[in-house]
């Protein structure tokens, strides 16, 4: 994603290498900003706290020891997760005993699931869910990296994950439940 | 399901073929990247002074207990040469009596002053200077004979100052002691001489003198004294009780604090406390503390979904006959709920307390008060309890320790006992503490916790030894 030597120019406080830097990596950093933050007026500012966080400790970074793209993604949803618990992101965890009574809007097959409809079915998935769910699932982190993230237990976060698992499952047996009855029709 | 998943994954990771919103290009983003990052540098900037705040405090309370511990040792190294001294000035004072009656005798004959006033013997200044280490009755015997044989007012003023006068006597005390006073080897004493006429206050050891207290034997007796000069004392103390606490999260306070509410806690401990001769104490020891909180929330449930079975559904009466049938069933119901949850949640510490202070004791060494100002590491710690995070109710317990890291705490301390003996071995405490955490208990970021408690305790304790 990015070579050494834009890092070390980086690291010397090369502006134009940052500006590089930043144009190479706006794209992959817009996008985890997109999964993890729902309100777009954020976004512009989470990416320019990111990016100056990329700035101010990216001598931490050894090329040696893991890749660009990783740090990156590790430190962008950092970020991410730092609005909630800032409290600056509205709460839209559902309780549990809610959790079951959530509507979907559209319902699709899943064979039929376009990349927009997944992405409008895990933006309708209720916060506490769907924060673990994207970390677990899309980002590969642990439980255990999870719980330090989120400030939860590593069990709090498997629970977590079986009910966002749980929660997918009726939207795919609702889909399952609509193609046989219209088939039936 | 976990094929879904996989699509979902994949669908979502390839997701980078986003459009760029114009608000995004770095012409429009370089200024506000900028701007951030000195808001980052001036926060880091104020992180590294708080760790030197911290440190400073820190660096204080070790000068603090280095100086009091300096304090003891130098204390103990001032009784041992005041104890050398007493014997030598003790010596030494015989041979000023010798000295000085003797001189006097001589001078008196050859001036033949008279006057009714008090003989004042400057010498005494020595005595004087070392003489809340002694008893009375050694004053008393130095400066009575003088008054009470001569009558008259003879001023002796030394030659030479007072550390100098020191060494004379104790040159004379080898003198002395290692034979009876001879009037030759008195004679040829060069410290004193005799003036008459001269007035007191010229001279460079008036204000030693014993002549210049008013009354040696009026001293007023504090209603708690030093701690006795001869004795040191180990002791245990057993102490349990009370404790008020706070969180102490300062500005940076979590939402759920909103449903919590300290409740009244508890502490237990032992000690060793070690005082010293000259009064000054070393306590170390072991104490338990347990901080209560209450939780309670309320949370309102729009459409709680109910489910009545075998329920009547319907009642139908037959036209003719008139027989009514139940129609029995289950049915969903979608009501408005309110769930309260209270739960109590507890903290619970283990620390290592020490601390230095001062230990005074009443006249009848009934009544003993110890003063003592240190610090306590936290050794080993634990929450469990419930609370609301993140928008939902969560579990933590000791071993998921959501909130409080475990690593090792230091607070300060401060504490005040009051112990009544009642032997020569036991005594019944009442003991005071507060502690407050320097370190930062919470592992949530821009969260602080620097919890304080107030302890009240009642205890016993127990003498091990005197010496």
């Amino acid at each position: 994603m990015i070579d050494s030597s834009i890092i070390d120019q980086i690291i010397n406080k090369d502006n134009d290498a940052f500006k590089m830097m930043y144009q190479k990596c706006i794209r992959y950093v817009y996008s985890l900003v997109k999964r993890y933050v729902k309100n777009e007026s954020d976004h512009q500012d989470v990416i320019q706290e990111i990016f100056a966080r990329v700035f101010l400790s990216i001598k931490s970074f050894d090329t040696e020891k893991g890749d660009f793209k990783f740090w990156l993604r590790r430190l962008a949803i950092n970020q991410c997760l730092q609005l909630y618990r800032q409290g600056k992101s509205p709460k839209q965890f559902v309780p549990i005993e809610n959790a079951n009574e959530i509507e979907s809007g559209v319902v699709h097959a899943l064979d039929e699931l376009t990349k927009i409809d997944i992405q409008n079915n895990l933006s309708k998935m209720p916060e506490g869910y769907r924060q673990i769910f994207m970390l677990v699932v899309i980002d590969e982190y642990s439980h255990k990296e999870v719980g330090k993230l989120l400030n939860i237990t590593a069990e709090t976060s498997r629970s977590q994950l079986s009910r966002a698992k749980q929660w997918l499952q009726k939207k795919i047996t609702k889909i399952d439940k609509q193609k046989i009855s219209f088939h039936g029709i | 399901m976990e094929s879904n998943f996989d699509k979902i994954k994949k669908v979502m990771s390839e997701n980078t073929d986003n459009q760029l919103p114009p608000e995004l290009n770095w012409d429009n983003m370089e200024s506000g990247i900028l701007e951030k990052m000195s808001e980052l540098q001036a926060v880091q900037t104020q992180d590294s002074s708080g760790k030197n705040r911290k440190l400073l405090i820190f660096s204080l309370t070790l000068l603090a207990l280095i100086l009091i511990l300096n304090g003891i040792y130098f204390g103990k190294k001032l009784d041992v040469l005041a104890q050398n001294e007493n014997l030598s000035i003790e010596q030494a004072n015989e041979g000023f009596k010798i000295i000085s009656i003797n001189e006097k005798e001589e001078q008196l004959k050859e001036n033949s002053y008279k006057n009714d006033s008090v003989f004042q013997i400057a010498p005494l200044a020595e005595i004087n200077y070392f003489g809340n280490r002694f008893e009375t009755n050694t004053h008393q015997t130095n400066s009575r004979p003088f008054s009470n044989d001569l009558q008259k007012k003879d001023l002796l003023k030394p030659k030479a100052n007072i550390s100098l006068l020191t060494k004379r006597k104790k040159k004379r005390t080898n003198e002395s002691s290692s034979s009876a006073p001879n009037e030759k080897s008195i004679n040829s004493f060069p410290s004193f001489e005799l003036r008459t006429g001269e007035n007191l206050s010229f001279l460079p050891s008036i204000n030693f003198s014993v002549a210049n207290q008013p009354k040696q034997d009026n001293v007023p007796i504090p209603p708690l004294s030093i701690w006795n000069n001869s004795t040191n004392s180990y002791r245990l103390s057993l102490l349990g009780g009370v404790s008020f606490w706070n969180n102490g999260y300062g500005n940076t306070k979590p939402q759920r604090d909103e449903f919590e509410s300290n409740k009244l806690s508890y502490h237990a401990g032992l000690n060793y406390i070690h005082t010293s001769k000259n009064g000054f104490s070393f306590m170390i020891g072991i104490q338990y503390q347990q901080m209560e909180s209450r939780f309670d929330w309320t949370g309102i449930i729009p459409d709680y979904q109910l489910t009545l079975t075998d329920t009547i559904l319907e009642i139908s009466t037959d036209a003719f006959t008139g027989e009514q049938t139940e129609i029995r069933g289950d049915v969903n119901l979608s009501v408005y709920a309110e769930r309260k949850i209270r739960h109590f949640n507890r903290t619970r510490i283990f620390q290592i307390p020490f601390a230095v202070g001062k230990a005074w004791i009443s006249k009848s060494e009934k009544l003993q008060l110890d003063v003592l100002v240190g610090g306590s590491f936290n050794i080993m710690s634990n929450n469990a309890g419930r609370t609301f995070y993140q928008g939902g109710i969560q579990n933590y317990n000791s071993s998921s320790n959501n909130f409080l890291s475990k690593k090792m705490k230091f607070n300060t301390l401060l504490g005040g006992r009051l112990t009544y003996y009642l032997n020569s071995n036991l005594g019944i405490m009442t003991g005071f503490q507060f502690q407050k955490s320097i370190s930062n208990w919470s592992i949530e970021q821009d969260i602080k916790v620097r919890p304080s408690w107030v302890n009240l305790s009642l205890g016993l304790a127990y003498y091990i030894d005197k010496k």
